[in-house]
């Protein structure tokens, strides 16, 4: 077990290279890209989605429900 | 330079992630939006869901908070891990620019700076300065963009209330630069205290072993206690000035709000605004002032930064060594002869340590640069490797003024070895290899031969590959220097100084250095500063320095016969009797330790007590200083002799025979009985010599060895000139 642990903090340290690290930074990149693309995209739909509240609220979507809470 | 100047030199660091960093921004951005999201989903929550009882709404609402809380969590993440690289590289390229530029300064900047200060320049004013530039451009960007928004949406609703929401900045930049001023000053004052600490450390670390002689742990303890003691006084009026600032800063806040209520409250009261402009107004304003307490915070920042980063530019603009790398010529050798042509030097304007100095280090031979401390040697081997720059005059390599070469070419040509040879932790082949890549094992070997540290390094069990410890610390001071020796060697220099290379030597190291310098005279240009006496007088030629000037010069010999400058020198060195006491104690311990054997003898001279009453006791005196003058002329390298007391003079000469003491003796007879330079001559009835030859320990000191020689001398019947004892006629009652 030991030996596994050994082996595998040996290959953690010595297969890190700068090039590596650089790899790792832009998938790390990539990965906030996506999440703000989701977040456009899924706030988009989100935003634009309508919602029917009773007592004379009419149909809206949600951004406006937002800048009314405002 | 400017600060601006400052911040634009340390931006570029940034360039080579600037990619990067610019996404760490962005993200930050969203973040930002993110968070400005949550109430406005809190207040959907409450106004519409709870209050229309809407189910899917409720759902939706509470999903949304939940995503972005996701959302902003793993954003931040991001963020996080981008300004980690960013900063990392940015402290990695500053990191080793500064080492660099460091190692490339003058030498006299090392002597003026303590290792600490350089220690924290090169770590926590590096961290300082890459902190202080990542930090510059998210506050502009966001808090800058927070501040720009807000104020257009806040002109918008009411240009009046919130010009005069504004009229609050100007009192924050007082504020700030009030106390940023004095925050600076505590500081660069907590920097200074943090490299004495270090310094301090380091400096007693080093020197454990005379701390524990003498049993200072305790008052070293106390002394580096008033450090920490000033240490934790400046950090606590830092500390004070900045709880005051943001107290100072708050108060404005608070007390301008209140001003603004009322205001406001009286608008209304007059009815030029509604409710519901004053609540959005409010609202607005108050998160105005988050950006500007940004601002104040990072122009504070800046202030107590600046000093790291003017520290670092002290460095990085200092001019280093003149064409370290590029400029100046190749040095061409063809045999290695250094001239100096009226060099000068001074290390302050009205302090000249060498003046006018006009002299030629020959080929294949070897100079000894003798003279008292402080009068210029080291300085002198210091110009030749331009540690220094000479204030006047030149020194010339094989007709090439080394102002004109490369500083790396030179130092490539001239070797140099110093008494405190520095080794690197690592095995003794790296340490041979240190600054020679290109060679190899065998070269390694080659050069330790040469250096006579083939023989110890093969007896150890790992032989090259041996670990030699921090500093060279598992091995002996000998060890260390032949090692650096050999580290010398393998560059192949033409030229090669010792300056005061055996100075801290035992005598066996010494005679294996000895032995190098003997090989290397044949084929280098060997210039030796010493003051061991079997350095100098193995020398081809002695060079005398007094005040920076060289007196004289000549072979051992010659320079004796003139009684001159060399001759005082000589006296004060290795005519005086603690030297002479220290070199008994030492034969005395190496014939305990290795069985080796040593000879001491003694003249007494008779007539002293006549020749004082007769001339007076001065030239009594000096009679017997010319007696041992005498003698030192006739003993080997590595003998000595000491005036004992007014009438007696000590001999001692280490391994040799009883007989070949008896010819000793019978050679000094000789000279006694016709002196070369006319003065009368010595019959055996004027003077008594009796020598002994010791293997055995039958004593503890040198002290009582000589009180039992003088005493058994003191014993014998006059007129006999000279005679031979057996070690244990020196013992009372001890049977032969």
């Amino acid at each position: 077990m030991q030996d596994l642990k050994k082996n595998m903090l040996d290959r953690l340290i010595n297969n890190f290279s700068a090039e590596d690290l650089k790899k790792r930074v832009w998938a790390m990149t990539l990965v906030g890209l996506i999440l703000c693309a989701a977040i456009a995209v899924g706030g988009y739909f989100f935003l634009n989605f309508d919602f029917t509240v009773e007592a004379g609220v009419p149909a809206e979507p949600f951004w406006k429900l937002l800048w009314m809470g405002r | 330079m400017t600060n601006i100047g400052t911040l634009k030199k340390y931006h570029a660091y940034l360039l080579p992630t600037l990619s990067f960093f610019l996404f760490a921004i962005f993200f930050d951005v969203v973040i930002t939006l993110l968070g400005l999201l949550n109430p406005m989903l809190t207040r959907v929550l409450f106004d519409y869901a709870y209050a229309f009882k809407n189910l899917t709404l409720l759902n939706v609402t509470i999903i949304a908070i939940v995503i972005t809380y996701f959302l902003y969590f793993f954003l931040n993440v991001v963020s996080d891990y981008l300004q980690v690289y960013v900063n990392q590289e940015a402290t990695a390229a500053l990191t080793g620019n500064v080492f660099y530029a460091v190692q490339c300064l003058p030498l006299r900047f090392h002597q003026e700076k303590s290792a600490g200060d350089l220690l924290i320049r090169i770590t926590d004013d590096v961290a300082n300065t890459v902190n202080m530039v990542m930090s510059i451009l998210p506050t502009i960007i966001i808090d800058g963009g927070r501040f720009v928004i807000i104020l257009l949406i806040a002109l918008f609703i009411n240009p009046t209330i919130t010009f005069l929401a504004l009229l609050s900045v100007p009192l924050y930049i007082l504020e700030t630069r009030f106390y940023a001023g004095r925050l600076q000053d505590v500081e660069a004052e907590s920097i200074g205290v943090e490299s004495d600490i270090y310094s301090r450390a380091q400096e007693r670390l080093a020197g454990i072993k005379t701390i524990k002689a003498f049993g200072q742990e305790r008052a070293e303890t106390l002394s580096f206690g008033d450090l920490i003691r000033r240490r934790y006084r400046i950090h606590v009026k830092g500390r004070v000035l900045d709880v005051l600032r943001t107290f100072t800063n708050s108060v404005t806040l608070q007390m301008w709000s209140v001003f603004l209520t009322w205001y406001l409250g009286y608008q209304v009261v007059e009815g030029n605004l509604t409710i519901g402009e004053i609540v959005a107004l409010m609202l607005y304003l108050e998160q105005m002032a988050e950006p500007i307490s940004s601002f104040s915070n990072l122009a504070t920042q800046w202030k107590t930064n600046l000093v790291s980063m003017n520290r670092l530019t002290d460095v990085l603009d200092h001019p280093s060594e003149a064409s370290l790398e590029a400029g100046g010529k190749e040095l061409k050798l063809t045999d290695g002869a250094v001239s100096t042509d009226r060099l000068s030097f001074s290390y302050a304007e009205d302090e000249e340590i060498l003046h006018d100095i006009k002299v030629r280090f020959t080929p294949m031979s070897s100079t000894a640069i003798v003279g008292s401390s402080g009068s210029g040697k080291t300085t002198l081997v210091s110009l030749i490797l331009r540690f220094f720059e000479a204030t006047g005059g030149a020194i010339l390599i094989d007709g090439q003024n080394i102002s004109d070469v490369r500083i790396r070419s030179l130092r490539n040509r001239v070797g140099m070895i110093a008494q405190e040879y520095a080794l690197f932790d690592g095995t003794i082949l790296d340490n041979i290899l240190y600054g020679n890549p290109e060679k190899n094992r065998e070269d390694a070997m080659n050069a330790a031969k040469l250096a006579s540290a083939y023989d110890f390094i093969t007896k150890f069990p790992e032989g090259f590959d041996t670990k030699v410890g921090p500093a060279g610390s598992f091995l002996s001071g000998g060890q260390r220097q032949r090692i650096a020796i050999a580290r010398t060697l393998l560059k192949d220099p033409q030229i090669i100084i010792f300056d005061e290379a055996t100075a801290a030597l035992d005598p066996e190291s010494e005679f294996h250095i000895q032995e190098v310098i003997a090989k290397l005279q044949m084929t280098k240009t060997v210039i030796i500063i010493a003051h061991r006496l079997s350095t100098i007088k193995t020398s081809d030629r002695i060079m005398v320095l007094e005040g920076g000037r060289f007196v004289e010069e000549g072979r051992f010999e010659e320079l004796l016969e003139k009684r001159g400058a060399f001759y005082r020198f000589y006296w004060k060195q290795f005519g005086g009797l603690a030297v002479f006491r220290q070199q008994l104690a030492l034969e005395m311990e190496r014939a305990a330790r290795y069985g080796s054997h040593f000879c001491l003898a003694m003249l007494k001279y008779l007539r002293y007590s006549d020749r004082t009453l007769e001339n007076g006791a001065e030239e009594a005196d000096r009679f017997i200083d010319d007696l041992d003058y005498v003698i030192k002329k006739s003993i080997r390298m590595g003998d000595n002799s000491a005036v004992l007391e007014s009438d007696t003079i000590l001999v001692l000469l280490p391994e040799i025979r009883q007989d070949q003491l008896k010819a000793f003796f019978d050679r000094l007879t000789g000279i006694f009985a016709s002196p070369p330079d006319g003065k009368p001559p010595l019959t055996q009835d004027d003077f008594m010599l009796t020598g002994v030859r010791l293997s055995r320990q039958l004593f503890r000191t040198p002290e009582e060895l000589v009180r039992a020689l003088k005493k058994k001398t003191n014993s014998l019947k006059t007129g006999h000139g000279s005679q031979v004892l057996d070690e244990m006629e020196l013992i009372p009652n001890a049977r032969p």
